[in-house]
């Protein structure tokens, strides 16, 4: 049992990430350290906080207590990894099923997910709690905050599980969710219901601290059962796909359109067919969903910047997250698509149309809300669309070139980092934010007309043009960096 | 033709490969042994222009095969499973590779009744069961297949007993010598099982620390011969 322990912290000092370059690392760090400060920021100051905004301190705290609790447990469910691939070198060794589950449910407790709140909870307590209320008190709170989180841990574990064998289990996060928006909606104040709820936390009323460790002990037991039935190589690897013989369909029309349409129905089985992209993709529909239900409270704003961001950042954010890998995606095979005989020109301009194609799925929705509702000019929307199909494709692409990271298709979870190159996700992202730039400096400079035409028609002459850039510039840079990016593909990391 | 000059190829440093002079003629049914590590499929990912020498070139007939990629019309390979696009079930897999040389779903259709029994009804109209679902024997048969159907007069084929069953071994000996015979296509394999080399290859070169060895045509005793310098030099 100890050898796990051991190995668990082998497997982190040695992990691939340490090696990446200087530039990555100092980029992650920074970002690492950026959360701790905030939170700790948050945390230090919460007496002053919770104090500006009146009332008895302790109920405004814990009035978000239910809002937390679903968010944090949707997030954990997206985002926290399961540790199953870790035990997979141990299935065959003599050591008991029993144990191995042990060690995958303690494991599951070292996650960032549970360690974060303290930098809050932990000053909240010995601020304000301990001045209020006595040790005691604080204690208690701790412990039942901590309990809230163990329950939410463990429950995301499970939720994990289940889905990793079916994907619809991903929903059961969400519905918790819209279902806790949806009471808040219909009547029921999550907020005065979350006072009620944390004045028992702080009581240690011993009704709620039963039920909370007996439903911890519950999902514990129900998770274990799973695994003690499920702990095969097999399953874990779990390689049951989501039906796609709809998408097949689609695939075979678009396959009979001679050459571009081959290599671009084969850009989409790989997008459906394996678990890394599919998850990204998942998740643009919910942002578009989640960012049109925040604006369509909000009557009054019209052409507001914010909007403008988010509308840009949502348009090209599928393009952004897919092409940034251009050609690690299919880094498994790639020495072949090299070593044969194919059009390598289509090649990359089915990327571009896939590239656009991403754009156009998001952008219709959106065009079609706008038209409705008129918050946003529809001429910008456009003008938008044009430079962000045209002129960003061509950046992305561009920085997608360099990216010579191996990316494993079948590893799901989102948060993945491999192949990602921080230096070129960070620019990938700014440049996203060209086009607002061009708009506002021409909108400034001279009105809202020009500042349009200046991002409509860069857009659209890369969008006409798209052949001569794809055959003069990507493709010949690609073929400088051959060699190189090969090699990188070649390397497995994990 | 392939024909090889100052070939030179080193990571870190260290001079994995050295050929000075090799020249494969059409035809030719070329065997490589030697040891792990000894440069085998660093040779063969040179002539396929997968890595970059150091020094030297590799032409086939007459392109240099980092420069022109004509070369590909009429070459075929299977190196590794990286050669798989693991997601596509066989049959997708065939015709992609198939559209790539203007071959037709029919073209390819009749050409894969050729393998019927090396597929042994294991790997055709399997709906839904994608490549990275096969096992390891399968996976190399899909593979070895995916080069064969494209009709190469330069055929490159690293380890292609490997995983494969003994039925699958004799029919694949068999059909690489007809094929030769038949096209008068040029096969490039490598081995480290020298009793398959020697049964099949008519020309064996012999690789060690990136060096060659020795050249030999296969001429009857080439077995004994081989097997004489692995055992004796190497291990005593």
């Amino acid at each position: 049992m100890k050898n796990f322990y051991t190995n668990l912290w082998k497997s982190f000092i040695r992990n691939e990430r340490w090696r990446r370059n200087l530039l990555t690392k100092i980029l992650f760090g920074i970002l690492i350290l950026y959360f701790i400060l905030v939170f700790l920021f948050l945390g230090l100051n919460i007496d002053k906080i919770l104090g500006e905004s009146g009332g008895n301190a302790v109920d405004k705290f814990n009035s978000i207590l239910l809002w937390y609790l679903p968010i944090d447990l949707f997030l954990r469910c997206l985002l926290q990894p399961l540790p199953t691939i870790e035990i997979l070198p141990y299935l065959r060794l003599r050591i008991r099923r029993s144990k191995m589950i042990n060690y995958l449910l303690v494991r599951s407790v070292v996650n960032i997910f549970n360690f974060i709140p303290l930098f809050v909870i932990i000053p909240f307590s010995s601020k304000i709690l301990l001045s209020q209320y006595g040790i005691s008190a604080a204690l208690i709170y701790l412990s039942g905050f901590s309990l809230l989180l163990i329950f939410n841990n463990f429950l995301a574990l499970l939720i994990g599980f289940l889905t990793q064998k079916n994907s619809i289990c991903l929903f059961i996060p969400l519905s918790i969710l819209a279902f806790t928006v949806l009471l808040n909606k219909w009547g029921f104040s999550i907020g005065n219901l979350s006072v009620v709820f944390g004045r028992d936390v702080l009581q240690g009323k011993l009704s709620l601290f039963g039920a909370l460790l007996a439903a911890i002990i519950i999902i514990i037991y129900v998770t274990n059962r799973f695994l003690s039935r499920n702990l095969y190589i097999d399953e874990l690897k779990s390689n049951k796909e989501l039906k796609t013989s709809f998408i097949s369909l689609g695939i075979n029309k678009i396959r009979g359109l001679g050459e571009i349409g081959r290599y671009f129905s084969l850009e989409i089985t790989l997008l459906t067919r394996n678990k890394r992209p599919r998850q990204m993709l998942i998740m643009v529909p919910f942002f578009i969903a989640y960012f049109l239900l925040i604006i369509s409270n909000d009557k009054n704003l019209q052409n507001h910047f914010p909007f403008l961001v988010i509308v840009t950042m949502l348009t090209g954010m599928g393009a952004s997250m897919y092409g940034q890998f251009m050609f690690s995606w299919e880094s498994s095979y790639f020495d072949s698509i090299m070593a044969r005989k194919n059009n390598f020109i289509n090649y990359v301009k089915a990327k571009f149309y896939l590239l656009s194609g991403l754009s156009i799925i998001v952008f219709v929705p959106l065009l079609i809300f706008f038209s409705l509702t008129k918050r946003i000019d529809i001429y910008l929307l456009c003008s938008i669309f044009f430079f962000i199909i045209g002129v960003n494709s061509f950046i992305i692409m561009f920085f997608g070139t360099f990216n010579d990271g191996r990316i494993d298709l079948s590893k799901g979870r989102l948060f993945n980092y491999q192949g990602v190159k921080g230096s070129q996700f960070i620019l990938t992202f700014l440049f996203m934010l060209l086009p607002l730039g061009i708009y506002s400096l021409f909108n400034y400079l001279f009105n809202v007309i020009a500042g349009e035409i200046a991002i409509a028609l860069p857009g659209l002459v890369f969008i006409i043009f798209h052949d001569w850039w794809i055959k003069r510039i990507i493709v010949p840079k690609f073929r400088n960096r051959k060699y190189k990016n090969l090699e990188g593909y070649r390397k497995l990391s994990f | 033709m392939i024909t090889i000059t100052n070939l030179e190829k080193a990571y870190n440093q260290k001079v994995v490969l050295n050929i000075n002079d090799l020249t494969i003629r059409q035809g030719d049914f070329f065997g490589l042994v030697g040891n792990n590590g000894a440069g085998k499929t660093t040779l063969l990912r040179l002539i396929l222009d997968l890595i970059k020498a150091e020094r030297g070139v590799v032409l086939s007939d007459d392109y240099i095969v980092s420069k022109s990629e004509s070369w590909k019309d009429y070459t075929a390979s299977y190196l590794d499973e990286g050669f798989l696009i693991d997601f596509l079930t066989p049959e997708e897999f065939f015709y992609f590779i198939g559209g790539e040389y203007g071959y037709t779903k029919p073209d390819i259709d009749s050409k894969l009744s050729d393998y019927k029994p090396f597929f042994n009804d294991e790997i055709l109209g399997q709906r839904k069961k994608f490549i990275r679902d096969f096992s390891k024997g399968n996976k190399q048969k899909i593979g070895v297949v995916s080069a064969l159907i494209t009709n190469p007069q330069i055929l490159i084929l690293d380890e292609p007993f490997n995983s494969l069953d003994p039925t699958s071994q004799i029919f694949l000996k068999r059909y690489l010598i007809d094929y030769n015979k038949r096209t008068n296509a040029t096969i490039v394999i490598s081995s480290h099982d020298l009793n398959h080399v020697t049964e099949i290859c008519k020309r064996i070169v012999l690789i060690e620390k990136g060096l060659i060895i020795r050249d030999l045509q296969n001429n009857g005793n080439v077995l004994a011969e081989l097997e004489n310098y692995f055992s004796v030099e190497k291990v005593y």
